[in-house]
């Protein structure tokens, strides 16, 4: 396997020998250098009126330990943390279910999955509260099933963003966790149920403890992306329920306050980080073990 | 079992499809209310975006920015992966790592990095400015695709055109390109898609004067709903649909999101 | 004698003798590992029905159906150890700690790995996986033990002794036994009763050397072992014409009646070399190729644009050089009339 590698790269290392500088360069300059800029000005004094002047100062940092902004990051982490939770506990049945299914079932099933995760965070925030509110949402269909006595509006509130960040992440987490479910060996379960274990059975003793990395990847994997979400805590959420995210943009377009938006940033991308380096070395494990 | 299964599966789908039932009945409204079930039946909303300028102008905006950008992004990308493909070095794994590190973290976090940087060397606000953003944003998608593509590709086929007398060029040409082709374009199609639904960074960058949908329709929701916005979201569902359809249609969706390759069966 | 008849949907009609070793052979395709997985319950069969032991088996799910299978992937469970692997079953039908540990014990000594229940199955090398795959396939003494292609991924030198032990395995157990396998060698070594398989159906089953010497049809003959098929007709219930000579077959396949035409199947062992002028023009042969193995000479000869393969056992020690031609004849009351 090894020799074949290397025949591989031989073969192929004699084409191409340039270094791509043109995607280098855009890399470099549009992604590189503004989180550097983005680090600096994190240290920056902010003037009223205009931006910020250079300065090398832990004010912005410090600022953010107070009571007010830790408890958002607390409340952000607690949301996040909720919602990978619901996500992967209904993703991790769901994919496992379209992976035994037809391949051109899997093909519908994975369509209407990408349609639904790459559409805007912000379409999805206003048809969630179209279907929470009083005059067209889902209350009226409880009305009318005798439920409730009146129509009623659902949102805002905390489990609406709830709902909605569940709903976004969910086709996330069925994305991330297809893989590994679909490459796992389907005689592994068949092998459960001709020793004498029920679908249930085997689904709790063989398929889930074979697929206990996967799944911790995909609740971190969640909980950076629901982290990310900005406009669904706005849309159908009170203030209370903003969340991180909502106050960096608050702070870098209302407040004009750029080297405090900076600075929150940059702490949550210190988390996010964080939370990539151990599901990397969770992956690593794994891929250890595999070759033993 | 079976029952039980599909029925799961069902009610996932139904709380998938739930809200855009609702905002598709919105939109047929006939008078400019949100009700649903929809009173009357009218395609007015849908003529809106056409005879409304500022909707027009956000729906031109938002196609401009999405097909310029993913080109961008597939340009990008495809150096990167060839590079990788071909020397696999340390380099070429930084780069693509590199590559990979804007879909990693969360978006708000890019943006406000990106409106700093079109701050502090102007191009803040430009058109131009939210299609370079978007193109470094998305060029994990292509990259992604494009690297798998050129992973499927047997190099035996590279050294049987070699042999048969055909020059580097001519083997990227008449093999390497063709059969990675259908990946790019799966590539394309995805960035695209993205960029047209994406808020955070265009707002950031270029919001008050580029206004695209996802910025026009949140900027509306602060006065009021309207069935206007019903339809773009549909019309937005849609296109995901129908996009993503066509890479099914011409290409091996399961495998392209990590499933082994097709059984030869 | 008693029966447990195991009946598979559509053109599949087959009822399987207890205690036996069953092998369902064919080439890859032909529906054999469907129909032991429609055994198996992995399968549902779209009409029809399966019979044990005098009950229906259609509507019993997998896990209820009590039979051990091995898979062809072995499927052993890496999160588990070798003795949780072999206790599995013993689990779910919650034994207690002690009787599971003593079980285990058991069958480790039968597949003779003793002492290994410890180890991760990382640990194991592909005969040793092999092993303890069977035995878990034996935890709960099954109504009926399953093998799909089991021995695939040996190399060749341990599959045969894999084969041996499996057979003697089986007959010390006495348990009813069906593996599915394309190669034939397998078959031989190790069944009672072999089932060929086609194209989703049966054409012949028996014992294996029966089936080996009254094969019914070109396929089945041609499959078990290697052959020369020649054109015949049938003269009567026991001697065909071909190529103008008349032969004694030792078989005729049931379906043949005289003046049919048919195929004779003459295996290499049953066909020698004569001297061309003892033998009528229409037996002649061009030799194309020769090869000395050894323990036998192996002969490829041009009869009239087709190819026929001869062995020649080593007491006869003669030179066959290529191009000579020599007369065929065929031994009577060896061969097979087929159909075709």
């Amino acid at each position: 396997m090894r020799s074949g590698v290397a025949l591989k790269r031989s073969v192929l290392r004699k084409s191409g020998k340039l270094i791509p500088l043109y995607p280098t360069f855009f890399l470099v300059v549009f992604f590189l250098v503004p989180f550097t800029v983005m680090l600096a000005v994190s240290f920056f004094h902010r003037v009223e009126g205009a931006f910020f002047e250079p300065a090398f100062e832990f004010d912005n940092y410090l600022r953010f330990f107070d009571p007010f902004y830790l408890g958002i990051l607390q409340f952000s982490i607690l949301l996040s943390m909720a919602a990978a939770v619901l996500a992967t506990a209904i993703a991790f049945p769901f994919t496992y279910m379209i992976t035994r299914m037809s391949r051109k079932a899997q093909v519908v099933a994975l369509v209407l999955l990408l349609a639904v995760l790459s559409l805007s965070e912000v379409i999805i925030g206003f048809s969630w509260s179209t279907l929470l509110s009083r005059t067209s949402g889902i209350s009226n269909l409880f009305v009318s099933l005798g439920l409730l006595e009146k129509p009623t509006s659902y949102y805002p509130s905390l489990s609406a963003v709830l709902i909605g960040l569940v709903y976004l992440s969910v086709p996330y987490a069925v994305l991330v966790l297809y893989p590994p479910l679909s490459r796992l060996d389907p005689e592994l379960p068949e092998a459960a149920r001709m020793m004498g274990a029920s679908p249930m059975r085997t689904f709790f003793t063989i398929v889930i403890p074979l697929l206990r990395r996967p799944i911790m990847s995909t609740l971190i994997l969640v909980f950076v992306f629901t982290l990310g979400a900005y406009t669904l805590p706005q849309t159908l959420g009170k203030p209370s329920s903003w969340t991180l995210s909502v106050h960096i943009t608050d702070q870098a377009i209302f407040q004009a306050n750029l080297p405090f938006a900076a600075a929150m940033a940059i702490f949550l991308l210190v988390v996010t980080l964080a939370m990539i380096a151990v599901t990397s070395m969770l992956d690593k494990t794994k891929s250890e073990g595999d070759t033993k | 079992m079976k029952l039980l299964r599909n029925l799961f599966v069902t009610m996932i789908f139904v709380f998938m499809a739930a809200p855009f039932v609702v905002v598709a009945g919105v939109s047929f409204n006939e008078r400019k209310r949100l009700i649903f079930p929809p009173e009357g039946f009218s395609l007015s909303w849908y003529g809106a975006l056409w005879t409304e300028a500022d909707w027009f102008n956000a729906m031109q905006n938002s196609l401009v920015i999405a097909l310029l950008s993913s080109l961008l992004a597939v340009s990008l990308a495809l150096p990167i992966a060839l590079y990788l493909w071909q020397r696999g070095n340390v380099l070429a794994k930084a780069l693509f790592s590199l590559g990979l590190a804007p879909f990693m973290l969360p978006p708000v976090i890019t943006a406000l990095g990106l409106l700093i940087f079109w701050v502090t060397i102007g191009g803040s606000g430009q058109l131009y400015a939210t299609v370079i953003s978007h193109g470094v944003f998305l060029v994990t998608l292509p990259l992604v695709t494009i690297s798998l593509g050129l992973q499927t590709i047997n190099v035996q086929f590279l050294e049987a055109a070699r042999v048969m007398g055909a020059t580097e060029r001519t083997v990227f040409r008449t093999v390497s390109l063709p059969l990675v082709f259908p990946y790019i374009v799966s590539g394309f199609a995805f960035a695209f898609v993205l960029s047209l639904n994406e808020y955070i960074i265009a707002y950031m960058v270029a919001g008050f004067t580029v206004e695209t949908l996802p910025i026009k329709i949140l900027n509306s929701l602060r006065y009021g709903y309207t069935p206007t916005m019903g339809a773009v979201a549909v019309l937005f569902a849609l296109t995901s649909v129908l996009v993503f359809s066509l890479i099914a249609r011409f290409g091996d969706l399961p495998r392209l999101l990590g499933a082994p390759a097709r059984d030869a069966e | 004698m008693e029966f447990d008849s195991v009946r598979a949907i559509d053109n599949i009609d087959l009822v399987l003798p207890q205690g036996q070793f069953v092998c369902l052979l064919g080439p890859s395709g032909c529906g054999k590992t469907t129909l032991l997985r429609m055994i198996a319950g992995l399968n549902t069969p779209t009409s029809g029905e399966i019979i044990f032991d005098g009950e229906p088996l259609t509507d019993v799910p997998s896990h209820e159906r009590n039979f051990g299978m091995v898979f062809q992937s072995l499927a052993l469970f890496p999160h588990l150890t070798i003795a949780e692997n072999i206790g599995y079953p013993l689990r779910i039908r919650g034994f207690s700690k002690r009787k599971i540990a003593a079980r285990v014990d058991e069958l480790l000594e039968l597949v003779h790995m003793p002492g290994v229940g410890n180890r991760q199955i990382s640990q194991l090398s592909g005969g040793q996986r092999q092993r303890i795959a069977i035995a878990r396939a034996l935890a709960i003494d099954p109504k009926l033990f399953l093998l799909d292609e089991p021995l695939s991924a040996l190399d060749a030198k341990l599959r045969e002794a894999m084969q041996i032990e499996l057979k003697e395995l089986q007959r010390k157990l006495g348990v009813t036994t069906i593996v599915v396998t394309h190669d034939q060698r397998e078959a031989m070594t190790m069944a009672d009763h072999v089932v060929i398989m086609k194209d989703g159906q049966i054409f012949q089953q028996g014992p294996p050397l029966e089936v080996y010497k009254k094969p019914n049809t070109a396929f089945v003959a041609d499959f078990i072992g290697s052959t020369n098929l020649m054109p015949c007709r049938i003269l009567s219930s026991d001697t065909v014409e071909t190529y103008g000579t008349e032969v004694k077959v030792a078989h005729l396949a049931a379906s043949l009646k005289p003046n049919d035409q048919a195929a004779l199947s003459v295996r290499p062992e049953d066909l020698s070399l004569i001297p061309k002028e003892d033998a009528p023009e229409s037996m002649r042969a061009k030799i194309t190729f020769s090869v000395d193995l050894g323990t036998h000479t192996e002969l490829q000869l041009d009869h009239g644009g087709q190819d026929i393969m001869v062995t020649i056992p080593p007491q006869r020690q003669q030179v066959f050089a290529q191009g000579e031609i020599w007369g065929l004849q065929i031994a009577d009351n060896a061969c097979a009339a087929v159909s075709l």
